[in-house]
């Protein structure tokens, strides 16, 4: 192969990612002239499928854009919806939904990082090649998993498409003693995700930094999940219902996933658990503030790669954050505070395992969905990529096709991107000429 | 909370196992057929005597629910023109590597290897990918049943006739569920 010629490369489907999607990367004379992240799992127009719909439904309908983050949607409807007829929850229900998303980031976290992510660092194909070189770490972090889903059965209802989240609050508060059950589990869970993330600490990043502009929630006194203002490492601080303001989505002829754009000059920005660290890292948890000074990183940190090891805090963070929660809990009563249905907007963001996700609502007078949208972080981070992609490219074009496609998809699989929930990923073509 | 629980704790069950049922799916198209099976499996009288049921989305979760001790059945549709469920054992063969038993036409048993599944998983982690995993942490049930019953539509009649899709998905589940009670109540 030689650098001066058309050079094709095709991966037939991403592997170990969140659904379905491919890269195309045209080459002219050795220079990386366009790289095309495209997401062809049909789109699932869940925005059309609300609009009629009484708002009752949406926490469930939304819940199914998702089976491994459905919380994220759950909870982000339930606040715009709630802002949207003048709903204030009462501090029980907040705690409890900040519960049920730790339980989210652990089962979401634990799944990315040991079944999908840690095995790249040790050139194994898969997780069953993982678990044959290291079965207790792979034990541990299905254990991990496991707990997570646990959790979401107890406040959920069950692990997967959850039903127990309502506009208000909950269907049912969990009593004390369900919480009680799971204290041990989240102790072990606790010690074991900080072996966890000092251990992916010290695995070997690529040497890749960039410039990015990282942008996550940030609250008053909490580690952000359900609420807070949208920040940003290049200075923005605005409230999330001007989203659209400094936010906006742009059709592209390769992917059927919107991509997200920084206004007003249509840049790329990066959300998910790296962008959450960098901007919150005094939020943490006490054991995982304490971990981040210890990891070897000098926050803020650039490199995606690297990502692994925030998802790892998050999780230390999620344990400790739930054990502090089940200690207080006293019961919830009200489990749901009641509303009148009424003409109303409501525009909300939470944090998504894998990023910031936003949501607005119109509701009608008799309880119904006017108009509904959805950002998921996947097709805010999805130019992003490309972009990632077109810098590193270079530095790796020497390699065989076959061990370009593998870097590349190494670098995507670092931003946990969920294809599925984008489409609302990967076939690799590498054309050169 | 809306939905009662239609999944047994496993965790408050004693450890004289009765055995695992888990249907894969969901609750959509030709997708229903493993849920459908568990839903009208706990919903016979005697069910808490024959086992315990779950229902998976994700194939993973499996995971979380194996226990080596725990005989268990994995209740999933295929399609194909076959007119009886196939029963397949899932062991392992002297160099590791999963293998399926079955009893062909003539009643003869069968063995092969384990058969690549045509997952049209959107999560990249399929049922394959899982019961390797398990089978290379030691987790794999010793008894392991894989029931794929047969739905005979063309894809064309999958995506475009849901009335064709709800009489082949009955007449799985239906034949699913005689199946499978038969086993369990022999078990």
């Amino acid at each position: 192969m030689t650098d001066k010629r058309t050079r094709t490369i095709e991966v037939g489907a991403l592997t170990r990612v969140e659904g379905e999607g491919a890269l195309r990367v045209m080459i002219d004379d050795g220079v990386v002239q366009d790289v095309q992240l495209s997401i062809y799992e049909p789109p699932r127009f869940f925005e059309a499928l609300l609009r009629g719909r009484p708002l009752e439904d949406v926490p469930d309908i939304t819940a199914r854009i998702c089976g491994i983050c459905p919380i994220a949607y759950q909870m982000t409807a339930v606040h715009a919806l709630e802002q949207a007829l003048g709903v204030h929850i009462t501090p029980e229900i907040r705690q409890l939904r900040r519960l049920l998303y730790c339980g989210e980031w652990i089962e979401s976290h634990g799944v990315h990082m040991h079944l999908l992510h840690i095995p790249d660092f040790f050139g194994c194909a898969s997780s069953i090649e993982l678990a044959k070189q290291f079965p207790d770490e792979v034990t541990r972090g299905l254990r991990l998993k496991k707990i997570g889903n646990r959790l979401l059965e107890v406040t959920g209802g069950r692990a997967v498409h959850p039903v127990n989240v309502a506009v208000g609050g909950f269907y049912r508060a969990p009593r004390k003693s369900e919480l009680l059950e799971l204290k041990e589990d989240f102790l072990w869970g606790l010690d074991a995700a900080i072996e966890v993330t000092k251990w992916v600490a010290g695995f070997e990043f690529p040497d890749f930094v960039g410039s990015y502009e990282m942008v996550a929630l940030q609250h008053s006194h909490d580690y952000p999940m359900n609420e807070g203002r949208l920040v940003s490492t290049a200075g923005l601080s605005t409230a999330v219902n001007e989203f659209e303001q400094h936010f906006d989505e742009r059709h592209v002829r390769h992917s059927t996933a919107l991509q997200a754009v920084r206004l007003p000059a249509e840049t790329t920005y990066f959300v998910g658990p790296l962008a959450r660290v960098n901007l919150n890292r005094n939020q943490l948890s006490p054991s995982a503030r304490q971990l981040a000074d210890q990891v070897g990183i000098a926050w803020p940190c650039f490199n995606p790669y690297q990502s692994i090891v925030a998802r790892g805090l998050e999780v230390v963070h999620a344990f400790e954050e739930a054990l502090s929660i089940m200690s207080d809990y006293q019961g919830c009563s009200p489990a749901r505070v009641g509303y009148e249905p009424q003409v109303g907007e409501g525009a909300w963001a939470t944090e998504a395992p894998r990023g910031m996700i936003f949501h607005r609502y119109q509701t009608t007078a008799d309880g119904r969905i006017a108009a509904a949208k959805i950002v998921p972080p996947t097709s805010q981070n999805q130019r992003q990529i490309e972009l990632d992609l077109a810098a590193y490219l270079p530095s790796i074009l020497h390699l065989a096709d076959n061990e370009i496609a593998g870097a590349c998809e190494r670098l995507i699989r670092s931003y946990d991107p969920c294809i599925s929930c984008a489409t609302h990923f990967l076939k690799l073509q590498i054309e050169r000429r | 909370m809306k939905e009662s629980g239609d999944h047994q704790s496993i965790s408050t069950l004693p450890q004289n196992a009765l055995p695992l049922v888990i249907g894969i799916g969901s609750s959509h198209g030709d997708d229903c057929v493993g849920w459908e099976v568990v839903d009208r499996l706990i919903l016979q009288p005697d069910s808490k005597r024959l086992g315990v049921f779950r229902k998976a989305a994700v194939p993973h979760d499996i995971l979380d629910w194996f226990d080596c001790g725990r005989t268990t059945h994995i209740v999933d549709a295929i399609i194909s023109n076959a007119d009886q469920p196939l029963r397949l054992t899932v062991a392992h063969n002297l160099q590791g590597d999963l293998i399926a038993s079955f009893m062909d036409e003539s009643g003869v048993e069968r063995t092969c290897g384990f058969p690549r599944l045509q997952s049209n998983s959107t999560h990249q982690f399929d049922l394959l990918s899982v019961l390797q995993l398990s089978h290379a942490l030691g987790t794999m049930p010793a008894e392991l049943v894989l029931w794929a019953l047969p739905i005979c539509l063309s894809k064309i009649e999958v995506d475009y006739q849901p009335t064709r899709v709800r009489l082949a998905n009955k007449h799985a589940v239906l034949q699913g569920v005689r199946r499978i009670t038969q086993e369990l109540s022999h078990a």
